[in-house]
């Protein structure tokens, strides 16, 4: 179920007025545990019992870990717990995706061999859960989390169903220590909660449903579309990915918050970044640690040469991008962001030795114009990410750079220029710190009453047909 | 405390936008629940403005009535002046809603003198499977109607639980008629509603160009042959279930209550749809309009068999041509001399409904005019 839908808000009312009703920490585990598996299941029941099993025996292997010294067993068991989840996420998501190119491969070299698919349904948010049993094994082997002796509280820690389907990825040394904490109500802590899920409610329904109106018929059909309504399609593309994911996560951040949990940020404003590097300190930022931290830096990290650094970037971001999709266009748009890290860390270079440069870099028009930069470079990898097909994002590509006929934008621009104003004025607000005076200083009946025309107005705005969140297929 | 300060705030405002809206629609702007309502209550308000003291003959009735009836600009009313006449008819409607015009308009301050009530034999038999309150778009209804609905409803509870989501936010029920009417640049095409392919063509008098026409008989024959398909499982085992019994004695004991002289009408079908009525449907539908009639002393006009089929789209649809001409008949025949006489006590002969009357085929005969 949606997080913006009745049956959420039902199944949310419920779990809340159960949970904050019982006295009893170990209950309320418990509660949420049957709520989160509840959750899992109105999607596919059989796969919530993948995840049940899955995470039993990360629980297992991860004690295992834990209690012994012996480094070779240890190594050993991780291995175990790594390649199970790794093989997990590639048997449900990548195999179809691997035998499709190893048949073209072999198409190509003139073989006429047809290998057969998989009939298998991809669990959701099996690229999120797997990568969080995967960081708890590590930091447990690492020994900077000692493994879980409850049952229950790992089970709730891969499993609460704010994060489950879509993140953050939650790293369990965040978050187990929450479970055992006991909760009590917060007055504070409830407007936070309910602020943060407005707010993503907002942008998913007025700004991220409404912008999939003027996207999603040019990629579908960039050939019939003239420039500027390309152009259109790949500002709307932008802000709608943003709004979406951000917005699915705010409503997380929310929801954990109304249950006396705390989840990670995991966006900060990343359309105001000056550089690709910035973007990815404020984008999905639980993926990119993750990243950083289990990949990047395992492979060496910046801490070799140029050329191993340059290597381990462009693995990451590949791999990265690969995370997101079994599709080629996924793994392309990873190798530009790859790239662009590593422009960027020779420009940084450049830069570095010639002040005069920098201090003009450094100016508010020049802050002005690495923001537009990184937003515009940012904006075109989207492309690869939205097209299905590298036919379609060449396609696209042709028809915004060189001046082509066709019809309109599929919807008048007049609310796609209103609402990109909107998220433009949102992050200066933010980033400037205006919000958090104005938010600070505000009597508190004139908070709610804004509050009040804001979820209004998301309700207003929310297309006739709503739609699924992106990361949901990832 | 400032959090609960807020948030108290928040739901208290929140409910009072909500109920605000609703307020503000029952008051100033029903066609953004209800647009095909809204558009002919606006259009009933200016001509009812324009014609001034004159009295007012109301036809209500559905698609049938909405499409093929083309009111006379005034018909001679012989002892109280002339009257004027509004087609009411709205499309997807049956017996039950049409109760539920009736009530919106009463309360609206709309009160004719006269009022033709239509009759559409299908649709008097209604089961838990097809009714009018299964099929019914909740968002059009607000809580006074649910609670007409509900009395004839098969599973009441049903609707109440199917209708109280939609009125619990009504900022996000009637989003794209609010955008619709305040930013008409902001909804998409395709959330252009039904409603609105058959408003586009209201005329001031309440008669609606039907939007369609078929490119050639064989096309005509096709959809004829699938609409009446549509109505055969209620004609099969044909008989006046319940809930439309009890929704137009209700409708007639009102008008009775208000005294709005009251005459029933069944709308031309064309003759694929007349035989596919089996004698048992036939006999029990003249026995229950009978029972009507004793029981209130109203006129019945069966005009079912005035058109020719060509004149229809799809058998009971009448095209702007056959509605011309069906109305002409109508008028002639029925509301002149419907006008022209004083009540006449149930069982007597009642000339209008001589002249009006003409009896089925079922041999399949066309009546052509």
């Amino acid at each position: 179920m949606l997080f913006c839908s009745e049956q959420f808000l039902l199944f949310f009312t419920l779990v809340f007025v159960a949970y904050w009703s019982m006295p009893w920490r170990q209950a309320r585990v418990y509660l949420l545990l049957a709520a989160s598996f509840y959750f899992y299941a109105s999607w596919n029941q059989w796969l919530a019992l993948i995840i049940g099993v899955s995470t039993t025996i990360d629980y297992f292997v991860a004690r295992g870990i834990d209690s012994s010294d012996d480094p070779r067993r240890r190594k050993l068991l991780l291995s175990v717990t790594v390649i199970a989840n790794l093989g997990l996420l590639c048997y449900f998501k990548y195999a179809n995706f691997f035998l499709q190119s190893l048949e073209t491969a072999m198409h190509a070299a003139g073989s006429t061999t047809s290998l057969p698919l998989l009939k298998v349904i991809l669990p959701i948010g099996i690229s999120f859960y797997t990568f969080e049993a995967i960081n708890y094994a590590v930091d447990v082997y690492r020994r900077q989390a000692r493994a879980e002796r409850n049952l229950a509280h790992f089970m709730l820690f891969i499993t609460f169903f704010p994060h489950l389907v879509a993140g953050p990825i939650v790293r369990a040394r965040d978050f187990l220590p929450q479970i055992r904490r006991a909760k009590h109500w917060d007055w504070a802590r409830m407007q936070l909660g309910a602020q943060f899920f407005l707010l993503g409610l907002f942008k998913k329904l007025a700004i991220a449903d409404r912008m999939a109106m003027f996207a999603d018929p040019v990629f579908a059909n960039p050939e019939q579309y003239r420039t500027s309504a390309a152009w259109l399609a790949v500002l709307a593309y932008a802000l709608q990915i943003y709004c979406d994911f951000s917005g699915y996560t705010d409503m997380a951040l929310g929801s954990a918050h109304l249950l006396g949990y705390k989840l990670a940020k995991n966006f900060d404003m990343p359309y105001a970044s000056s550089n690709i590097s910035e973007f990815w300190r404020r984008w999905h930022i639980s993926l990119s640690s993750w990243l950083r931290d289990y990949l990047f830096i395992p492979l060496g990290g910046s801490r070799g040469t140029e050329w191993q650094t340059t290597r381990n970037l462009m693995i990451t971001m590949t791999l990265g991008g690969l995370w997101h999709g079994a599709n080629w266009t996924f793994v392309v748009w990873g190798v530009l962001h790859g790239t662009l890290l590593i422009a960027h860390r020779a420009f940084r270079e450049f830069c570095h030795i010639r002040p005069r440069l920098k201090a003009m870099l450094d100016t508010f028009p020049g802050g002005a114009a690495r923001i537009a930069m990184t937003f515009l470079s940012v904006s075109l990898a989207w492309i690869f990410f939205r097209a299905t097909t590298f036919t379609g994002a060449a396609e696209m590509f042709h028809r915004m750079f060189t001046g082509q006929p066709g019809m309109g934008p599929p919807l008048h621009k007049q609310s796609l220029i209103v609402l990109a104003l909107v998220v433009f004025a949102a992050h200066v607000a933010a980033t400037s710190g205006l919000w958090r005076k104005v938010a600070l200083r505000m009597p508190a009946p004139v908070l709610g009453v804004s509050y009040a025309m804001v979820l209004t107005l998301a309700l207003l705005l929310a297309p006739d047909s709503g739609k699924a969140f992106i990361y949901f297929q990832f | 405390m400032r959090g609960r300060a807020v948030l108290a705030t928040w739901l208290v405002m929140f409910a009072a936008l909500q109920v605000g809206l609703g307020q503000a629609i029952d008051r100033w702007a029903p066609e953004l629940r209800d647009a095909e309502y809204g558009r002919k209550l606006a259009l009933l308000r200016a001509a009812q403005a324009a014609h001034g003291d004159r009295p007012l003959l109301l036809v209500l009735g559905t698609s049938r009535t909405a499409f093929g009836f083309r009111p006379a600009a005034s018909v001679e009313e012989a002892t109280r002046g002339p009257a004027w006449q509004f087609n009411f008819g709205i499309t997807g409607t049956g017996p039950l809603q049409e109760l539920m015009y009736l009530r919106r308009l009463l309360d609206a301050g709309i009160r004719p003198r006269r009022l033709l009530i239509e009759i559409h034999p299908p649709l008097l038999h209604q089961t838990p499977d097809w009714c009018e309150t299964k099929n019914v778009d909740v968002r059009r209804l607000d809580w006074r109607d649910v609670r007409v609905l509900a009395r004839c409803a098969f599973e009441p509870c049903k609707l109440w639980v199917k209708w109280l989501p939609t009125s619990l936010a009504p900022w996000h029920t009637h989003r794209v008629a609010i955008l619709r009417r305040f930013a008409p640049r902001w909804p998409d095409a395709e959330s252009r509603s039904r409603d609105e392919t058959f408003l586009r063509d209201t005329a001031a008098d309440g008669w609606a160009r039907f939007p369609f026409r078929a490119s050639d008989e064989e096309e005509r024959r096709r959809v004829t042959t699938k609409t009446v398909g549509l109505y055969a499982p209620m004609l099969d085992d044909f008989q006046v279930t319940e809930g439309p019994r009890r929704a137009l004695a209700e409708t007639l004991g009102l008008c009775r209550r208000e005294r709005i002289e009251t005459a029933l009408f069944l709308m031309p079908e064309g003759s694929l749809f007349r035989e596919r009525y089996p004698l048992e449907a036939r006999t029990r539908l003249d026995g229950y309009l009978a029972e009507l009639r004793r029981e209130y002393g109203v006129a019945l006009f069966d005009a079912s068999a005035w058109c020719a089929d060509r004149q229809f789209f799809d058998g009971q649809h009448l095209l702007p041509e056959g509605a011309d001409s069906f109305t002409a008949r109508f008028e002639h025949d029925a509301v002149e001399p419907w006008l022209s006489h004083d009540s006449i006590p149930a069982g007597r002969e009642n000339r209008a409904e001589r002249l009006a009357e003409r009896k089925p085929s079922h041999s399949g005969a066309q009546s052509n005019r």
